[in-house]
């Protein structure tokens, strides 16, 4: 045995140079956003962390108040600094990948804020690809530990992810692409598990039992994710706060009956309980909000096809002024942070140019 | 647990490493600890249908060994309707349930089934099939009934094939599982070297593959002609080098610990024939299948009737096997159609061979044999993959559509063209040209290398050189494997 291991230590050896070698031929590429977002938070030190789909912006083209969640809080808090990581889709996989990367940093945020998007949950999209965030996913989990081992040596800098910092308002998910998606209701493929199609003649009563209806279990892998990023931070300062963002839960009620609702608040206590037993602060905001709050005039407008229902949880400024709200009440509870005062000569109007 | 994750990197070699610290006499305890974690790995109560084959098939096992006369038969029909029963539940219930009530649909008659929320356990067929192996070995006094329970279980259970085989025989696995094994040099690199080939078709070759296979045949409708074709036979090699992979970790996993597993594999795609396409094709169910079911029908010796009546009956069946589908029930009624041609124009075939050898054109001959082979391999397999019978026609009749166009596009290098009919089809080709170039050439080397294994000229290669190419092996598995754990295709069966 003892030969054979001095055999494997040597063909080891060979292979970490050979690594070595390829990886100064051919270096890894790290996005560039995620090397943005390792400086722009070292730089910026932000208290919150906010991780967030496109609840958190404006998506409605007509809308004037342009201020996203993250912007209104950092408002709300005054001298709070808000770097929010908005990933389409609230994927509570990519969630937690980027909660690991979070957890390495020094110091960590004093708020990690995650929000649930039931939505994320249904077979729709939890089977959709381009929801899965593969590429991503594997990078913050692994890729940035395993594929830069052969730097180890030589590589410091070991910090990215993809961050927008809090006073954006950029709308990158047009509509259109939404609009797509629900257009092919009736042909979207399932490849793992089709979901249960109990509405046969009527795609659009399909998607939105395949989107929120989906009989959840604790093993859902998505709420495993949150439950992961419970754990991460359980021996750190840092506080988590959870919430289950509004669900524009009128309309389909009105179309798809009261069933609608029963299992989406008992798919919703499902989470909750299990976020629970973790200790963590859960707050459910996913039927405080009616149909009003909600982004679909203009969509509507533009396309007569919809049948009175345009499915989706985007945000008008009074839905997204009130979640802020929600999130500031909660870390107002206890956020201590003493606003730097303006120096007298700069208040007297004397300040040097 | 799937071979190709973070937690098999650690579990193989503290299982290993324990199996030889251990004594002799609690190693079984430990690989049946090991065997247990592994397989809860998937879904954890499973291991409760496990334990049932187990403990049905270990009494069945001694109470033929035991009895006389009718009691011998009645206890193995006993043993197997327990595990058919098993098997229908939880694989075939729903699509019996499915397709008697679209009969009766079809009849205009009223008639649902309720259907069944299970999940398939993983590799249910194959320890199912294992099982069912000792039992029949017993019922035919070639194997001697297993007293000792922990080893039968370990027999039943033991990792590295418990969920996609190799289908093992009592007579080869049972006594290296009461041996004890000394650790061996030899073993132990020849096992790792055997576990990176496979972990290098598996994730290299595999599952790269599978992007463009996935991506195709998720929407085939989307696509005319050289996507189609690419994905088809992007299929042809994702099976293999997935299944094979997947055999070459297990054996490489028991070879370490100086268990050798039957081969399930012998370089399939170069068969001259489709009788010797399935000679080295999943060698283990095949020879499964012939020994259990082919045989006892007749086999070869009864008349030439109801022998394709055999062929076809087993033919179906393997292809029922492999899943609950007609798809799969086609692309077992298909080869064993192929069998059958095959023997009719046997005769015709050996006699155009013969006098074809004697103009000297052998080489091209055998060349012809295997390319024949393999389209209609492929041909087939189009039917396996497709998600519906109808998506394989789809697919069937729109294979060749537009390739006048991309020769031409080829002869003038109309790049635009080329892309178009290429990559730019549907949503993609689900891999970018470069990507598939890379895709290729592993497939390029994996296939000289096998040549080379096949030709035994790799034993025969310096030393110095045989080291390079396993080293060079390991560096594509981390710098050109795709690190998501992909299930293996045969797992679902």
């Amino acid at each position: 045995m003892k030969s054979f291991l001095l055999k494997f230590l040597f063909t080891s050896l060979i292979i970490y140079l050979g690594q070595l070698l390829i990886s100064n031929v051919f270096p890894p590429k790290i996005p560039e956003t995620a090397v943005n977002f390792n400086l722009a938070y070292h730089e910026k030190k932000p208290e919150i962390m906010y991780l967030v789909d496109s609840t958190d912006y404006v998506t409605d083209s007509e809308e004037k108040d342009h201020d996203a969640i993250s912007l209104i809080m950092e408002k709300e808090l005054k001298c709070a600094t808000v770097g929010a990581i908005v990933q389409n889709g609230g994927n509570p996989d990519i969630f937690a990948a980027y909660a690991k990367f979070i957890a390495r940093f020094q110091p960590p945020p004093d708020y990690l804020i995650v929000e649930i998007n039931m939505r994320a949950f249904g077979a729709a999209w939890d089977k959709d690809p381009q929801f899965e965030f593969n590429e991503q996913k594997l990078f913050f989990d692994w890729f940035a530990e395993t594929a830069l081992m052969p730097f180890w040596p030589f590589f410091s800098n070991s910090g990215f992810i993809n961050f927008q910092p809090a006073n954006s308002t950029t709308t990158d998910q047009p509509p259109s692409i939404f609009l797509t998606l629900l257009r092919k209701a009736g042909l979207m493929r399932y490849p793992e598990s089709p979901p249960n199609e109990p509405y046969p003649d009527n795609p659009l009563k399909n998607l939105i039992h395949a989107n929120y209806m989906n009989n959840l279990t604790k093993n859902h892998r998505k709420i495993q994710s949150l439950l992961r990023i419970a754990d991460m931070f359980a021996s750190k300062k840092t506080k988590l706060i959870f919430y289950f963002t509004p669900i524009d839960y009128q309309p389909k009620q009105s179309f798809m009956g009261d069933k609608f609702v029963t299992q989406l608040k008992k798919n919703v206590n499902l989470v909750k309980t299990a976020l629970l037993e973790k200790q963590v602060t859960v707050l459910d905001l996913s039927t405080s909000l009616s149909a009003e709050a909600f982004t679909w005039r203009s969509i509507m407008k533009a396309n007569s096809k919809l049948e009175n229902l345009y499915n989706n949880e985007h945000l008008m400024a009074q839905g997204r002024h009130f979640v802020a709200k929600a999130l500031t009440d909660e870390i107002g509870k206890t956020f201590i942070k003493v606003c730097p005062t303006p120096t007298p000569a700069a208040s007297q109007g004397n300040a040097p140019e | 647990m799937l071979f190709n994750s973070l937690s098999f990197l650690i579990f193989f070699p503290i299982v290993s490493l324990l199996y030889f610290l251990l004594p002799h006499k609690l190693r079984w305890v430990l690989l049946l600890l090991a065997s247990c974690i592994f397989y809860m790995a998937f879904i954890p109560e499973y291991i409760l249908i496990l334990f049932f084959l187990i403990g049905v098939d270990y009494i069945a096992g001694i109470q033929i060994e035991q009895s006389k006369g009718y009691k011998r038969k009645a206890y193995l029909i006993l043993s197997i309707l327990a595990s058919v029963a098993v098997l229908f539940t939880f694989k075939y219930v729903n699509f019996f349930a499915m397709n008697i009530a679209q009969l009766a649909n079809f009849f205009h008659l009223n008639y649902s089934f309720p259907l069944l929320k299970l999940l398939l356990p993983i590799g249910l067929s194959f320890h199912t099939f294992q099982s069912l192996s000792y039992v029949i070995e017993v019922y035919k006094k070639k194997q001697k009934a297993e007293r000792h329970l922990g080893i039968y279980a370990l027999y039943v259970m033991f990792y590295p094939q418990l969920v996609a085989g190799p289908i093992e025989r009592p007579q080869n696995l049972l006594p290296q599982l009461h041996a004890q094994h000394v650790f061996s040099d030899t073993d132990a690199s020849d096992g790792l070297k055997r576990m990176v080939i496979g972990f290098f078709k598996k994730v290299v070759i595999a599952d790269k593959l599978a992007l463009v296979v996935n991506q195709v045949y998720g929407s085939p409708q989307d696509y005319t002609g050289m996507p189609l074709l690419i994905a088809s036979l992007a299929f042809a090699f994702q099976i293999y080098y997935d299944f094979s992979g997947y055999s070459d970790i297990a054996i490489g996993t028991a070879r370490f610990m100086g268990i050798r597993l039957t081969e399930n594999f012998h370089f399939p795609y170069f068969a001259t024939s489709l009788p010797d396409f399935w000679r080295r094709w999943h060698m283990s169910l095949y020879s499964w299948f012939r020994d259990y079911i082919y045989i006892p029908l007749g086999g070869n010796r009864v008349k030439a009737l109801a022998r394709y009546r055999n062929i076809l009956f087993v033919f179906t069946l393997s292809g029922l096997w492999h899943g609950a589908a007609w798809t799969y029930v086609f692309w077992g009624f298909l080869h064993g159609v192929y069998l059958i041609l095959y023997d009719i124009g046997e005769h015709a075939i050996l006699l155009t061979k013969k006098s074809l050898k004697s103009l000297y054109v052998s080489p091209l001959l055998h060349i012809i044999s295997i390319g024949t082979t393999f389209t209609l391999v492929c041909a087939a397999w189009i039917v396996f993959r497709a998600r519906t019978i109808t998506d394989a026609s789809y697919i069937f009749a729109n294979l060749f559509t537009n390739i006048d166009k991309l020769v031409f596009a080829l002869i003038i290098n109309n790049r635009l063209s080329i892309d178009a009919l290429i990559f730019s089809q549907g949503k993609g080709l689900g891999l970018l040209p470069e990507e598939l170039l890379i895709a290729i050439a592993s497939l390029g080397a994996m296939g000289v290398y096998e040549w080379l294994q096949a030709t035994n000229r790799v034993v025969k290669l310096p030393r110095i050189v045989r080291y390079a190419i396993y080293i060079i092996f390991v560096l594509s598995i981390i710098n050109l494997g795709i690190t998501k754990k992909t299930p293996f295709i045969y797992f679902q069966f």
